[in-house]
Formats: C-alpha cells, sequence, structure tokens
C-alpha cells in the first residue's frame, strides 16, 4: 500500500478540515469504548487473564522459532503446505503464484491487515485478477477506492450517510434509505454470488496454534468461512509473531480480543482450520497454504520493540488515543492507525518515513492502560524518539533549543535570569489582561488558545525574598 | 516527647516558578500546616522531563542528576505537578540503567518523591480545615499523575473538606486534555481539537470553576476556556485548599500579582 | 539464504541462547495457564444449561431457544418455529444418520445446499455455556457450509452436551486422541457486523436467525 506517512502534517490538515469525519469517529469509537468498559467490569477476572496473556505471548516469543517449527511441522502433517516470505515481494509472490497455477480469474478475501501490509491487493490487480473483499467495511473502501483506517473496523471514518450514498451509486440492488441494517442487507445481496464464484480464498489468521498446526480466525459476519470453505485453495497469510502454544492459550486470548476490541464476551465465529479437506469431506478446499510473513519482525524482535509483537490487534489503544479521535486512522499513512501505528509504521517503514508518528502523542499512557496485553506502548514512542535524537533526525530548531535549553538547567543562577526575563517579557505582553492572546516566537501556542501571564516575579525570587529579615 | 518534624524539600518545578508562583505559596502552607518542615533547595531547575520526552537522555541524564543532589538530604520530596513528581518516580531509573552507583540513588530518591495531593492524604493523613472557597468546580486528572501515581480518590477526598464548594463530575475526567508538553507545540492544531472536546465538557458539567492538579494542564485548559470566552475560573487543586484561590485564577485579568 | 532459514537463522541470533529442551518449553507453557480458574469467568450460581440459554437468548446472540424431552420430539419443536416463521415446510439438512432417522412428517428435507438457502437444520457437537457458543465440526455427514449458508440456522443440541468453558472442550478433544479435523466452529448467536459507525446489526453473510431446540439433559 502506498505509504504516506511522511506527509502526517498535510494529512492531518485535511483530516481536521472535514467535519464528517469527526462525526464518524466520535460515533464509532464512542460506541466501542463504552461497550468495552462494561463488558471489562463485568469480568472480574480480567486482570488476571491480562497478565497470563502478556506472559503467554512473552514465553512465547522467548521460543519463537521452536514454536514456529513445531507450527510448520504439525500444520504440514495436517495436510497444509507452509511458505516463508520475509518480504511482502517474496509474499505476494508465492500467493499470485498459486494464483496462477490454478488459473484464478477471482479471489474473495477476508479482511487482514497483514495482507495490506504485503499489498496483495496491487499485486492482485496488476495480476489481473477480481478481488473482492467480502467483510463489509472492506467491501466500503474497496468500493470508495479508500485504504482502511482502523484495524477493526476499517471504514469508520464513513458515515452511514456517505456508506448509503456509495452503495446506491455502486450497488445492483440498493437499499431505499440510510438505515445501517439496510445497507447491510444491501451489502448481503450484493457479495452473495462473488462467494460461489471464487477460485480462490484467501484470509489472515488472529492466531496460529503451535501443537496443532491449526490456524484460528475470529470474525463476525460469515463471510470468513463463506470465502475459507467455498473455494477450492484456501491461502493463509500471516505474521511470524501470531503463535501460541496450543488451543488452551488461545483461549485466554479469545476471552480478551473481543471484549477489547468491541465490548462483547466473543465474536459471533471462531474457527480453528487445520489443514485441507480430509477424505470423504463434502465442503471446504482441497489445498490450504499459509505463508508465513516477517516483514520486519524479526528486526522488531531484535530491540526494544520486541513487546510489540505481543498484539493481538484489538484496536483498543486507537480507540481511546487522544490523537486518533481527532484526526482519524488515515493521516497516520499506512495499515496500522493509532498508537500501534505510531510504533509499528517507523518499524515496518522507517523512522525517517514516518518520524512525526511517536511525536504525535502526548504520552498519556490510555492506550497502554487499555491493551489487553499491556504493551508499554508511551515507554517505546519515547524510546522511538531517542533513537531520532541519536540519529540527529531530530529538527535542528528542537536540538538547538533543548541544547540551549539545558545548558541554562544546569546553571541554576541563568536558568533564573532566564526565567525573570521570560516572565518579565510575558507580563508586558499582557498588560493589564491577565492573558496573552498572540506570542511572538510561540504563535503555535496562541493560534487557538491564550497564554496566562505569569504573576509578578518568579516563586525563586520571592520566596527567597520572603526568607530574608 | 515530640516527633521530629519531617523535612520535605520542595520541588516547584519550572512552570510553577515562572507562571504562577502562588500555587508554591499554596503548597508551602499546606505541607506546613500538614506537620512538615519544607526547604526549597535553590539548585533546583527543571526534573528534565522535557529533554527525556524528546529523547534527549544525554541532558535529562545531567539534569536528573542534579535534583538527586538537591534532594536527596530530605526525608521527602514533594512536587504539585503529576507529571514531574512522576518523571523523578517512575522514569529517570530508566536513564540510570548502566550506572548502578547513580540509579541505587534515583531510586532511593524515587521512593520518598511524592505528588503533593497523595503525599498530603496517603502519607501526612492530613485534611484541612477552616477553608472555604465558594463555587461549583469540576475536576480534571491529569494523565501522568493518575496513570503514573495513582492519583485520582486523593484530591477529591482533600476537597471534601472546603466549605462552600460543590464538586460536580466531569465527563471524560481522565481523557487528557492535549497539553502533551512539547505536543502542543509541535502539532497544535491536534492539541487544539483535544482541548476543544475538554472545554465542550467543561461546559457540560455546568461547574464555574475547574481544577487540576497540574500546571501544564491547567494553563493549556485555561487558555481555551478564555480563547472561547466561556466563564470558568482555573486554579490548582492547592491554591483552594490552603484559601489562596483569590481572584478570577489562571488566564483571568490580575487585580494584584 | 531461503526464507526459512533466514527467519529462524535470525530469530536464534537474537535470543542468542542454546535450542531450548522441547520438554522444558512445554512445562513452562503449562505452568503459564495453570489452574485456569484465575482467568475463567465465574458464573457458580448458573448451571451449564442455565447459563447457555441466557447467554443464547441475549440481545446480543438473538438465538430463540425450545426445549423438548427427547431427540425424536425435536421435529416438532422445528416444525413450529418454521411455522412461526413463516417458512415452507422444507429444510436443508447435511446426510447425518441422526437427522435422517427422524420422523419429519410433513417437513420435507434435502441434503443440498443453495446459496439462498431459507433454513438448514443441524445437530450441534457440543455447547459451551460460558458464551452460549455451539461447537461444529467438519465431517463427510456434517458439511461446514449447513452453518453458515442459510438464513435460519435451526440447530438441535443435546442438553447433555453443554460444557462449561472451552477449556472443558478441548479436554475432550485431547482425551480422544482423534485428529482435529478440517474445521472446528464455534458459532456464537446470529451474524452480525459493527462496521457501520459501530452500531450492532444482525444478519450480516451468515445466517441472520438461530432457533436452538435443546433436548434431554439435566435442567
Amino acid at each position: 500500500m502506498q505509504v504516506t506517512s511522511h506527509k502526517f502534517k498535510e494529512n492531518v490538515k485535511t483530516a481536521l478540515g472535514q467535519p464528517n469525519l469527526r462525526v464518524a469517529l466520535d460515533r464509532t469509537t464512542g460506541l466501542l469504548t463504552s461497550r468495552r468498559r462494561e463488558t471489562i467490569a463485568a469480568y472480574p477476572e480480567y486482570a488476571e487473564a491480562r497478565t497470563t496473556a502478556a506472559r503467554i505471548k512473552d514465553h512465547t516469543l522467548a521460543h519463537l522459532d521452536h514454536y514456529l517449527e513445531m507450527f510448520e511441522k504439525n500444520a504440514t502433517a495436517a495436510g497444509a503446505t507452509v511458505h516463508w516470505a520475509q518480504t511482502p515481494k517474496q509474499a505476494t509472490d508465492i500467493i499470485i503464484e498459486i494464483c496462477r497455477r490454478h488459473e484464478a480469474k477471482s479471489v474473495t478475501r477476508v479482511k487482514s491487515m497483514l495482507g495490506e501490509e504485503i499489498g496483495i491487493g496491487e499485486a492482485l490487480r496488476d495480476a489481473g485478477i477480481e478481488r473482492v473483499e467480502t467483510d463489509l467495511a472492506e467491501h466500503i473502501i474497496q468500493l470508495a477506492e479508500e485504504p482502511p483506517s482502523h484495524i477493526v473496523v476499517p471504514a469508520m471514518h464513513k458515515t452511514r450517510e456517505e456508506v448509503a450514498d456509495l452503495f446506491r451509486l455502486k450497488h445492483h440492488d440498493p437499499q431505499k434509505t440510510d438505515d445501517v441494517a439496510e445497507l447491510v442487507e444491501s451489502a448481503r445481496r450484493e457479495l452473495r454470488p462473488k462467494y460461489i464464484g471464487a477460485d480462490i480464498g484467501i484470509s489472515g489468521a488472529n492466531f496460529l496454534i503451535a501443537d496443532t498446526g491449526s490456524v484460528v480466525t475470529v470474525t463476525n459476519e460469515g463471510n470468513g468461512e463463506l470465502t475459507t470453505t467455498l473455494p477450492k485453495v484456501h491461502i493463509v497469510n500471516v505474521g511470524i509473531e501470531k503463535l501460541v502454544p496450543s488451543m488452551e492459550h488461545c483461549a485466554v486470548f479469545i476471552r480478551l480480543l473481543a471484549r477489547a476490541a468491541l465490548g462483547t464476551e466473543i465474536t459471533q465465529y471462531t474457527t480453528f482450520y487445520n489443514g485441507p479437506r480430509r477424505q470423504g469431506d463434502v465442503d471446504g478446499p482441497e489445498e490450504m497454504h499459509i505463508v508465513l510473513v516477517d516483514n520486519r519482525r524479526t528486526e522488531i524482535f531484535d530491540g526494544y520493540m520486541r513487546p510489540m509483537l505481543r498484539c493481538i490487534r484489538c484496536g483498543a489503544c486507537m480507540n481511546h488515543c487522544p490523537v486518533f479521535n481527532a484526526v482519524g486512522g488515515h493521516p497516520y499513512g499506512f495499515v496500522y492507525p493509532g498508537p500501534m501505528g505510531a510504533i509499528l509504521t517507523p518499524a515496518m517503514t522507517s523512522l525517517e518515513t514516518a518520524g512525526d508518528l511517536p511525536n504525535a502523542c502526548t504520552l498519556n499512557g490510555r492506550c497502554q492502560e487499555v491493551c489487553p496485553v499491556n504493551i508499554p506502548l508511551p515507554d517505546m514512542m519515547r524510546r522511538l524518539r531517542e533513537e531520532q535524537w541519536q540519529r540527529a533526525l531530530t529538527p535542528a530548531s528542537m536540538r538547538y533549543g533543548l541544547g540551549f535549553w539545558a545548558f541554562a538547567a544546569k546553571r541554576p543562577w541563568l536558568y533564573r535570569l532566564g526565567t525573570r526575563l521570560s516572565v518579565a517579557m510575558l507580563r508586558l505582553l499582557a498588560g493589564s489582561k491577565g492573558r496573552i492572546t498572540s506570542l511572538p516566537l510561540a504563535g503555535a501556542w496562541t493560534r487557538h488558545r491564550d497564554m496566562t501571564a505569569p504573576q509578578r516575579g518568579t516563586f525563586m525570587d520571592q520566596y527567597r525574598r520572603r526568607r530574608q529579615p | 516527647m515530640d516527633h521530629a518534624k519531617p523535612t520535605v524539600g520542595f520541588f516547584v518545578t519550572c512552570l510553577v516558578d515562572a507562571m504562577r508562583p502562588s500555587i508554591g505559596f499554596a503548597s508551602i502552607k499546606l505541607l506546613e500546616d500538614a506537620g512538615c518542615k519544607v526547604a526549597v533547595p535553590d539548585a533546583q531547575t527543571c526534573c528534565g522531563q522535557p529533554g527525556f520526552n524528546s529523547g534527549a537522555s544525554g541532558i535529562a541524564r545531567d539534569i536528573a542528576k542534579q535534583v538527586i543532589e538537591a534532594f536527596e538530604p530530605f526525608d521527602y520530596v514533594v512536587v504539585p505537578s503529576g507529571s514531574c513528581a512522576g518523571m523523578i518516580k517512575v522514569h529517570a531509573q530508566e536513564l540510570f540503567e548502566d550506572d548502578p552507583p547513580w540509579l541505587e540513588r534515583q531510586k532511593a530518591l524515587a521512593a520518598k518523591t511524592h505528588e503533593i495531593l497523595s503525599f498530603l492524604t496517603d502519607v501526612m493523613h492530613y485534611a484541612p480545615s477552616d477553608v472555604r472557597f465558594d463555587g461549583v468546580a469540576t475536576y480534571h486528572d491529569s494523565c501522568s499523575g493518575l496513570r503514573e501515581i495513582g492519583v485520582h480518590d486523593q484530591p477529591r477526598a482533600l476537597l471534601a473538606h472546603v466549605d462552600g464548594l460543590e464538586l460536580v463530575p466531569l465527563e471524560g475526567s481522565d481523557a487528557c486534555c492535549g497539553f502533551g508538553g512539547t505536543f502542543c507545540i509541535k502539532y497544535p492544531d491536534i492539541s487544539n481539537a483535544i482541548v476543544e472536546d475538554k472545554t465542550r465538557c467543561i461546559a457540560r458539567s455546568g461547574a464555574d470553576t475547574l481544577l487540576a492538579g497540574d500546571l501544564g494542564c491547567l494553563m493549556n485548559m485555561a487558555g481555551k476556556l478564555s480563547r472561547e470566552q466561556r466563564p470558568v475560573k482555573v486554579f490548582h487543586t492547592v491554591e483552594v485548599l490552603a484559601g489562596m484561590a483569590v481572584g478570577g485564577g489562571i488566564c483571568a485579568a490580575q487585580g494584584k500579582g | 539464504m531461503n526464507p526459512r532459514d533466514a527467519i529462524l537463522g535470525a530469530i536464534r541470533a537474537s535470543l542468542g541462547h542454546e535450542p531450548a529442551d522441547a520438554a522444558n518449553v512445554a512445562r513452562e507453557a503449562e505452568a503459564l495457564i495453570a489452574a485456569p480458574a484465575r482467568f475463567q469467568p465465574k458464573f457458580d450460581n448458573e448451571t451449564n444449561r442455565s447459563r447457555f440459554m441466557a447467554r443464547a437468548t441475549s440481545e446480543r446472540l438473538t438465538a430463540t431457544v425450545d426445549e423438548v424431552g427427547a431427540l425424536s420430539d425435536a421435529p416438532g419443536a422445528v416444525r413450529n418455529y418454521l411455522v412461526r416463521a413463516n417458512l415452507p415446510l422444507s429444510i436443508a439438512r447435511p446426510p447425518a444418520a441422526l437427522l435422517r432417522d427422524l420422523d419429519w412428517g410433513d417437513v420435507s428435507g434435502h441434503e443440498t445446499l443453495s446459496p439462498d438457502e431459507p433454513v438448514a437444520v443441524n445437530i450441534a457437537d457440543w455447547a459451551i455455556a460460558e458464551t452460549g457458543t455451539l461447537v461444529f465440526t467438519s465431517r463427510p455427514d456434517s458439511p461446514t457450509l449447513f452453518n453458515y449458508l442459510p438464513l435460519h440456522h435451526v440447530i438441535l443440541l443435546d442438553g447433555g452436551k453443554i460444557l462449561r468453558y472451552p477449556e472443558d472442550y478441548w479436554a475432550k478433544v485431547r482425551q480422544s486422541g482423534a485428529a482435529h479435523p478440517r474445521s472446528t466452529n464455534f458459532i456464537t448467536g446470529t451474524s452480525g457486523t459493527a462496521d457501520i459507525e459501530g452500531q450492532n446489526i444482525r444478519g450480516a453473510h451468515g445466517p441472520r436467525f438461530m432457533h436452538i431446540v435443546i433436548f434431554g439433559g439435566a435442567p
């Protein structure tokens, strides 16, 4: 997918100028966050589940090679073919080759953010293969020709009115009103024939079970199973970090994922796939291919960002992020928005490209608080900023500014002098009003809000004076 | 036989020092009323957080050492800010991972550093008496204080002792106000969108007064309330507790300095 | 170097320790989920059946439930459902002996599925009380699509096969020693989506209506 993270500030400007976006955001994250709060409140064992989940992920990562090999062995024994891909191109080459071998004309897809990462959409287009997105949200953004703006509800940037207009334009038998239930009906009608006609179904995976070689998907709509059961071939593209040791370990995550993402105890469909159809099966694919994708995960694994690999893609962090709620997902410019995106985007592209992302953060900590696997997101934001500083990627103005400030801060007498002067200047600007509406050199503050006038005399000066007889 | 009074090194914070010393004086009054012997070490400037949050670890480390040296002689270090207290208590240790002697000293300092409101209740078991503030106030929980230090119930418990003060809930009281230190300067339009949400909630609360425990947040919210011409007075909690919340508060015209 | 070796090599280089002893790793993994009561939602005041029914009929899952004494009573309950739902007395059902052998009366059955199948009847393998979940597995006599294509999904469930937690199901699978089927499907309520403005809508691509006929089993 086209990365636009380097244009973050421009993207933000565009986003802030879209009133519909704000409406859509408020409606969606408002519901998701309040439901999550209720469901977690009704699950007293949540804290224990969360601690256990983080430990399971850390344990699995600490033995990732062992579990990957175990998975490969068991999946192969079940009749699946396991492929390995280091880069997006290797992954899409494998997938397109399978499609070509089967002379596939039409492919149905279940939402997979990893699929976006590797650019499967573009690869299918370039190979002249029809791609039918079957998740409602993916279907919407496919019709609108837009990138996803959220990892769980990718079309959340659109109001229902905008979706209604889109369907009226593009569907064969569209709905009559803007009622959301009717919109869903219209999509159901539109997509039904496509499931039957698909040669190949491509999905991602929420979890990989090492001791059985199973692939697990967690979905709501039913499109997942229709996509993976009807066609002759099922291809799974999945990140290497999705492993868990066993079904019982997976059960801990299943309790957390839907609660964190949507505020429900469990999604409608949790499906455990174990190889292609067996002798005598009436339905199911004849071939199952599992493409294990690295795409910089081994690099992430190797440094301070390793905890990011615990992520189960619930989206809670972005739902609760004030920055995400102000600008939506598109400004982040890549597959993953919000706090997890601010870490993964520099990791999967570069700090040069995505330098704004870890900086556009108030470090308020709500993301980590709601993360079901307790990923230390704010700490990693800071570490990314540290890396920028060490690699001299921080803007010069910032480096000089901090340098001067540090020089003074280490010399109290100089610091006091500087403070006194600043206070005097601010008081002059404020006059008798008590506030400043326009600050030279700090226009960023006064663009949108007033600056309070300082009181007369710094604390240290007044304190010293009061102490002297 | 008298107990010796606990000694408190008061860390005023650079913002309070420059912009609103009354918070410092209110803090000292409360600490002394609570039975502490308060000193203000001269060799203090900043906790180093601006450097730390910008990734300038070397700078932050130098300043953290300065803080250790100035404050380690005291029984307690008390700070009228959750974010500065959080820097000393929680984050500065990361700067000394490779330096065991300094790490020990930082950990020792961290153990005795407190945000003021939680210090007054949890350590000194203090409650103000004979103090009045007439108004309907709503409370914003600053992020660092809330999540790094666990300050939530304490300010409310303290304010319950203030006569004439009615506390009403703030929708999204635990939502960030959009200050975020340098964030509000680097990404002013995003910061504005966030603080607009906050002032909308403040207006809906029906309060005529806004209170919180961090001057950065307070200046940000007061500045927006003022620009929107909303009639809400803004004070730091200690000012109200010490009976020093006079005048219009932050961003208001000042009768006396 | 091929991608597999490169990926495993990179991981090993990062981990920097000797290849772990498989038994030790397994022990460690086991210990992490010991005493699962820590993280299993407690519902001590409910039986498996009562919890299952409460969840299944909840606003979130929207299933309707009938209880009958024995499996032989099930066709009657299914017929009543068809009548109530204004459906023709014709159902799709998988080629399972248990279903074929029932006396369906005037309700005709076919073992093929059309894309716009109005109603399919199936028999669940197990159920899980914690979440109101039904468990199906793929078999020659139980194709997966009977549970996903129709608009109305009618399920016969043996009341004695309602387990408490998913861990109980996996324990049964382990005990049986059987190989895993192609797919194990946990189905919880009717299909739905929250993709538009976060609003919960039922009946996306999977079934919109679910009716469960529980036969036998302790109350």
